[in-house]
């Protein structure tokens, strides 16, 4: 495999933005993601968790709010009093409305996925029509005096919850006027003169309504009464976000300390019906407030301020104990931002806004402002490949400016791609790891690759946790494909036998004391560094020379604002 | 006179309150607890001991109430019983014998006739939870042998156990998993923690549990100081457990609150918890419990808690958590380093006791009178910290003087020494300190005594230690021009080649010190501080040394580290015997010539009592103890006992107790101690149960002669002091109506005089003929001791008497005559 000498470059200064709202959906088990910067990204949770759909933000259009409609349409809505539906085809903005009630703090899509409300600063909550092509303003609720930070349909749809400053509303869908108003405490006991921001609330079938404030309670309330049921106080510090999971047996809070807590519904003794709500475990997997949450049916996923998007399965729900019912935790964007020109020893860094320009061994930057594009892979020669979101590879003959082929559908979006320089080999990374080499001349997958397939993959290959992002070729050895995620780069040697689950996967380089022969027993094709993490790019600049791009987390949170301060014990 | 039967060891009080959970009786006026092969009843209000039930013949290990009958109580032990007491009376009602160890005793309302316990069966540390069926039969003692088996492999510790929601299940927990075994279905669910090497789980050890009593939860107590709330744990997949963690430290027990709301919670941060609603939030403390929460029970009722600390107290809480009340036996938490001692005022048990403190321990009341602040400094709990340690005490000049000695090492080089000299203060009855000596030597004090001669002018103190002096310490004036104030000081240095000081010792007279010098004893006197001989016996270094005493005072004896017993002459200056004894402990009896010596060997302990005249020992018992004895002191007798036979002679005067390195306090005795506890505690509880209403007057006078009877048979040690309730002037005094009494100015002088022992015993002449002559003739059988004190009750009575009747109208008078006239004893008969 030899020896290289390596640049390794840790200026890349990408902070990634914080996650603002998730919202999942439960047909296709998608979860729209969107960011403080307004970028709003799709991730499959069927293909290992891939980001599948981008779309870049702006600041002027920063997403308070999320939701999922009608089935497959996606909406968001900002400070900027807008509310914007995104076309998830050409991943492009289908249409922006304002809704004038100025900024939209809250928005929640009915239960049947035809109605849209949204709370504004105003007081006012608004319903929305959701038309085949676009939204139609239908009425006004009955204005509140401050804005409406948190919505919640029951789930009969008739009436919805609106939480508010100092106190929450119950609406009645129908005549649109208020039917309760319910007072939350500023503190869970005493005075305080901060007032009590609701920040989240989840009306249930039973008329249950749960709500999340400022002062770090969970309150359950009855809606038929408007009494306080019970309460709660889980943090010192704000409790900012809420999500129910769709049986209605369990919910999980998001607080400022960065804790997530999970309440469940259990029966208070084995053979009566009665149930009771119960804070289970906490989880403590951010340092940074806790924006938002989402309940899925076998995971909790949050998100917030540092900009790590956590998904923590729930082992009773896992039915196999395999590589779903793991953590994980998503920080970086499942695409390769950087580029580099070999030749000239450039380095191209894409940023959300901006774009900048290294030169090698020197620290002059230039920089220029441009709009994002979408994955695309060019080859050296006179092939283009082009894989679009979901369908196959399309292989394109540049010169006669014709499709050549199409590489055969496989159900996982593509992660990387790239052309070998003298074969003209076709390499595909897919997002459930899987790696592929297609020769574009013969217009099928090589023989190495259907050994590949046949044999399968080494387990803990298939279990690692990021995408491929990056594939390149040793200029002077034809048999090896360098492949690199976040956490590991790797060479594949085409001339070696391929790993069994039996053999070590991460120990490709054996002892040098050891004799040939051992050496060559135990050499397999896969050879994996994992020196460099979080690894965001590598690639041969020459024959003897990589360049490697780090990103250490360390960095990305001295950047980010402080957390909330906590006692230590001990400290 | 005393039978004499064979000298045994006797357990002398002072054992375990903290060994297993305390009990509450059902109306929550008793707390009940084991001690030793005892159970001891208390009374929550008055921290008495009511009764104690002895009856097991080793260990008891758990008690329970009886959840049929709240008036009765099982105790089981390691002798293979379960006893049934009724616990008002004191009364054994039943005996089981199950015939195999039993660790711990569990009951349930829900199963009538059988109780759980812990047994272990084949292997010495495999523990099984059985169930024992409790045979109906009216005979005392009853064959229970029907044992059906619950839960295997379990821990020894019966906090390790919970019954749940009125006995649908049993949750115990061992090492890393939880098991629920469910009684109807005859399941069982297993819930493994993490337990693997890396450091974030190491801790995750269960430590305790307990069950809620109406909700489907078990609370379960871990080593890294979390509790851990289970529910839904019926289910082995979808089981979700809560954790609440404050404890830094291991929890050591939990309780939950009889109606579930609260859960209690206590560790090594001598705090309890009260966790409300079972949220981390909302807790509530109680700190400041002085040692280690090792056990904390909720009495049935529900308005009292109490916790048992590790040393050997039981702080009964109220539900609003305020503590009410202290039962405190002998402190055993930690290593003993003053030896035993007698405090000559108290004839108290004078030892180590908290952190810091001299515990002072009543023997015949199994009691703690009071703690002595010594070190007074906050004494901060924490794992490996060194502390400043009180190594040395002594008394002198007839309790009048207590020097102490601590000190604390933390590097070779650094040693911080203080020696401190306390005063006996007569008005506030408790010791102040006088003299704080900082660095009294250079080095560790080995051995610190007073000169306790009778004629000694001025109270004189030695100390030797290891630099190689020993110093004389003397009263003197304090630069003060009024000369009332007094200090010690230093009035003597001696050294003899510079060996370190071992040993020191002051002859009878006082007129000699010994000091011995690690191989080599001198002899100094002690006026003029000259060396006056010296003995060597080249047979390793002076372990023990001691004056003989009466007609051997011209002995000195010395016990070597080799295992060699000598004895000198200090007329003739030569050795008069040796013997090869390893001698551990050596007292000398302080009211006889007799010396103690116990030597160890591998087997045991075993004890020889001579006199220094006479190498030929009086008196040898082999293997008193299994395990090395530590300390041993001679207890003056208040009563001296007249054994005739020879062997047991050395007893008559003196009583030795001996402290083993297990910290139990051991005696010799050829009765059973308990036997001994003075009947006026008993008596007094007895009074204080019945309320005051005429039927009392008629009922517990009637009472108050049975036990004068039982007085008359029991040998009465202390001297009976008029209890307020006895005197009936000022019963009569306070329960008369306040519009019917005199003045209070009229009132007074008879009121103070009722309260004065008065030292004629003519006032008999005065008896007027109404007082019952029933009561006289009791006084009249009963011993002359007893009899003072009756008699001088009657008096006070019957002035205090006249004079109220002559307030009293007419009619009061007669009603008042005709039921102190009337014999109402067959009331007392039903």
């Amino acid at each position: 495999m030899g020896e290289f000498k390596v640049h390794r470059v840790r200026f890349f200064n990408y902070v990634p933005s914080g996650i603002r709202c998730v919202a999942y959906n439960n047909q296709s088990n998608r979860l729209a993601v969107s960011r403080t910067d307004g970028t709003v990204e799709i991730y499959n949770l069927s293909a290992n968790y891939f980001q599948e759909k981008f779309f870049p933000g702006h600041e002027s259009r920063a997403t308070e709010a999320l939701c999922w409609a009608e089935g497959q349409r996606l909406f968001s809505a900002g400070l900027n009093g807008e509310i914007m539906e995104y076309d998830l085809q050409a991943l492009n903005i289908k249409y922006a409305m304002d809704a004038f009630g100025g900024p939209i703090w809250s928005m929640a899509a009915s239960p049947s996925g035809s109605q849209l409300l949204v709370g504004c600063e105003d007081g006012s909550v608004k319903l929305f029509q959701i038309t085949p092509d676009k939204i139609q303003f239908e009425r006004n609720f009955d204005r509140q005096k401050s804005r409406i930070l948190s919505l919640s349909w029951h789930p009969s749809g008739t009436h919805i919850a609106a939480g508010s400053i100092d106190y929450i509303s119950v609406f009645d869908v129908k005549s649109g006027s208020a039917v309760h108003k319910m007072i939350v405490d500023r503190q869970y006991m005493g005075v305080s003169k901060r007032k009590c921001i609701v920040w989240g609330v989840a009306f249930l079938s039973d008329g249950t309504i749960i709500s999340v404030d400022s002062a770090g309670k969970v309150q359950f309330w009855d809606s038929a009464t408007g009494t306080l049921v019970k309460s709660h106080l889980i943090a010192n510090a704000d409790v900012q976000s809420i999500a129910v999971a769709d049986q209605e047996d369990s919910f999980v809070v998001g607080t400022a300390e960065g804790t997530v807590f999970h309440f469940q519904l259990v029966p208070v003794t084995s053979n009566s019906s009665e149930k009771q709500w119960v804070r289970t475990k906490p989880f403590q997997h951010h340092t940074h407030d806790v924006r938002t949450v989402a309940h899925s049916p076998t995971a909790l996923i949050s998100g917030g301020t540092d900009t790590h998007l956590v998904f923590r399965p729930l082992m009773e729900k896992v039915q196999v104990k395999n590589y779903d019912a793991a953590l994980r935790k998503i920080t970086f964007p499942h695409r390769c931002l950087i580029s580099c020109s070999k030749k000239r020893q450039l380095l191209l860094f894409q940023f959300a806004h901006h774009l900048e320009l290294w030169r090698l061994g020197s620290t002059v930057a230039t920089g220029t402002v441009e709009a994002m594009c979408l994955l695309a892979v060019s080859p050296d020669g006179n092939w283009l490949a082009a894989s679009g979101t979901s369908a196959g590879v399309h292989v394109y003959n540049v010169k006669q400016l014709k499709l050549h082929c199409t590489v055969p559908a496989y159900n996982f979006p593509v992660t990387a791609m790239a052309i070998a320089p003298n074969t003209n080999n076709l390499v595909i990374a897919h997002s459930d790891q899987q790696v592929f080499e297609y020769s574009i001349p013969d217009k099928q997958y090589t023989d190495w690759s259907r050994t590949v397939q046949k044999q399968g993959f080494h387990h803990l290959w298939l279990q690692r946790d990021t995408p491929i992002t990056h594939i390149s070729f040793h200029p002077k050895r034809p048999m090896h494909i360098l492949l690199h995620d976040a956490y590991m780069f790797c060479i594949i040697d085409k001339s070696l036998p391929l790993p069994n689950d039996k053999t070590l996967l991460y120990n490709p380089f054996p002892p040098t004391n050891e004799s040939d022969v051992v050496r060559r027993r135990t050499a397999h094709a896969f050879k994996i560094s994992k020196i460099y993490k979080p690894l965001l790019f590598m690639d041969l600049l020459d024959e003897r020379t990589l360049v490697a791009v780090e990103r250490p987390l360390d960095d990305i949170i001295a950047q980010l604002p402080p957390p909330i301060k906590k006692k230590k014990f001990g400290t | 006179m005393v039978e004499e039967e064979n000298i045994r060891v006797v357990r002398c009080g002072g054992s375990e309150l903290n060994f297993r959970r305390a009990v509450f009786s059902a109306d929550s006026k008793y707390i009940f607890c084991v001690s030793g092969d005892f159970v001891k009843v208390y009374s929550t209000v008055t921290e008495e001991c009511v009764h104690i039930l002895h009856g097991h013949r080793n260990l008891v290990t758990g008690i329970q109430l009886n959840p049929n009958n709240h008036l009765q109580l099982y105790s089981c032990s390691l002798d293979g019983t379960i006893k049934l007491w009724d616990y008002i009376d004191g009364i054994l009602i039943k005996t089981f014998i199950v015939g195999c160890k039993l660790h711990a005793l569990f009951t349930l309302a829900q199963a009538e006739d059988s109780v759980f316990v812990i047994v272990n069966k084949e292997k010495p540390d495999i523990f099984q939870l059985v169930s024992v069926k409790l045979p109906k039969s009216s005979s005392q003692e009853v064959e229970a042998k029907e044992l059906s088996f619950v839960l295997d492999y379990i821990n020894q510790s019966p906090k390790c156990i919970a019954f749940g929601n009125e006995g649908v299940y049993v949750a115990a927990v061992r090492e890393f998993y939880l098991s629920v075994y469910f009684f109807k279905k005859k399941t069982t669910s297993r819930f493994t923690l993490s337990s693997s090497r890396n450091k974030k789980h190491a801790k995750n050890n269960f430590t305790c549990v307990a069950c809620h009593p109406t909700e489907d939860c078990i609370a379960s107590g871990h080593m890294d100081g979390k509790i851990r709330l289970w529910r839904n744990f019926y289910d082995d997949k979808k089981y979700t457990y809560t954790c609440l963690h404050w404890h830094h430290d291991m929890v050591m027990d939990l309780a939950f609150s009889v109606t579930g709301t609260s859960l209690l919670s206590g560790g090594r941060e001598s705090v309890l918890v009260e966790w409300r609603d079972a949220t981390e939030k909302n807790k509530e403390f109680l700190p400041r419990l002085g040692a280690t929460i090792e056990h904390i029970s909720v009495s049935p009722a529900g308005d009292l808690f109490c916790t048992s600390h590790s040393d050997n107290k039981i702080i009964i809480i109220h539900r609003n958590l305020e503590a009410s009340a202290v039962i405190q036996g002998l402190v055993k938490d930690r290593s003993i380093f003053t030896g035993l001692m007698i405090d000559p005022r108290t004839k108290a048990l004078v030892l180590n006791g908290k952190p810091g403190h001299l515990q002072f321990y009543s023997l015949q009341s199994d009691k703690q009178l009071y703690n002595l602040d010594i070190i007074q400094q906050e004494y901060i709990n924490d794992y490996g910290l060194i502390q400043i340690e009180l190594t040395k005490a002594a008394f002198g000049c007839f309790g009048n003087w207590l020097a102490t000695v601590e000190q604390r090492q933390e590097k070779e080089t650094e040693l911080e020494l203080q020696m401190k000299l306390w005063m006996y203060n007569k008005k506030t009855q408790g010791f102040i300190l006088n003299t704080k000596i900082n660095m009294p030597h250079e080095d560790c004090i080995t051995a610190l005594c007073f000169c306790n001669a009778e004629k000694s002018e001025q109270p004189t103190l030695v100390t030797a230690s290891k630099d190689g002096y020993f110093k004389v310490w003397i009263l003197t004036d304090d630069s003060d021009i009024y000369k009332k104030a007094v200090g010690w000081t230093c009035d003597f240095v001696g050294s003899y080649h510079k060996y370190q000081a071992t040993n020191c010792c002051f002859s009878e007279d006082g007129s000699l010190l010994a000091v011995s010098f690690e191989e080599i004893v001198t002899i100094w006197d002690s006026i003029t501080w000259e060396l006056k001989c010296t003995f060597c016996q080249r047979a390793g270094k002076i372990r023990h040394l001691c004056f003989g005493r009466l007609t051997c005072s011209k002995y000195l004896l010395g016990a070597t580290e080799n295992g060699i017993l000598c004895c000198w002459n200090l007329l003739s200056c030569a050795l008069e015997w040796n013997a090869k004894l390893n001698v551990r402990v050596m007292e000398p009896d302080p009211n006889s010539e007799n010396i103690a010596a116990i030597s160890q060997s591998s087997v045991g302990s075993d004890l020889f009592v001579f006199k220094p005249s006479e190498p030929r020992p009086l008196y040898i018992q082999k293997g008193i103890s299994r395990e090395e004895v530590q300390w041993g002191v001679f207890v003056p007798r208040d009563v001296p006992e007249s054994f005739t036979s020879e062997a047991y002679q050395w007893l008559n005067r003196s009583q030795f107790y001996f402290l083993t390195k297990s910290q139990s306090l051991l005696t010799f005795s050829t009765e059973s101690p308990e036997e001994k506890l003075t009947p006026t505690s008993k008596q007094l509880l007895a009074e204080e149960s019945l309320p005051t209403t005429p039927f009392y007057f008629i009922l517990g006078k009637h009472r108050q002669q049975q036990d004068e009877k039982l007085n008359e048979t029991l040998e009465n040690e202390l001297v009976q002091l008029p209890l307020t309730e006895n005197i009936p002037a000022i019963s009569e005094l306070l329960h008369t109506p306040a519009h019917v009494l005199p003045s209070a100015a009229f009132l007074c002088s008879m009121f103070v005089n009722s309260l004065l022992l008065s030292k004629e015993t003519k006032s008999a002449k005065e008896i007027p003929e109404d007082v019952d002559m029933e009561e006289e003739k009791e006084s009249e059988d009963s011993d002359e001791e007893n009899d003072v004190t009756k008699k001088v009750q009657d008096t006070s009575n019957t002035g205090l008497g006249e004079d109220i009747i002559h307030q009293l109208s007419k009619s009061e008078e007669k009603e008042l005559r005709k039921f102190r006239k009337i014999d109402y004893s067959w009331i007392a008969a039903l």
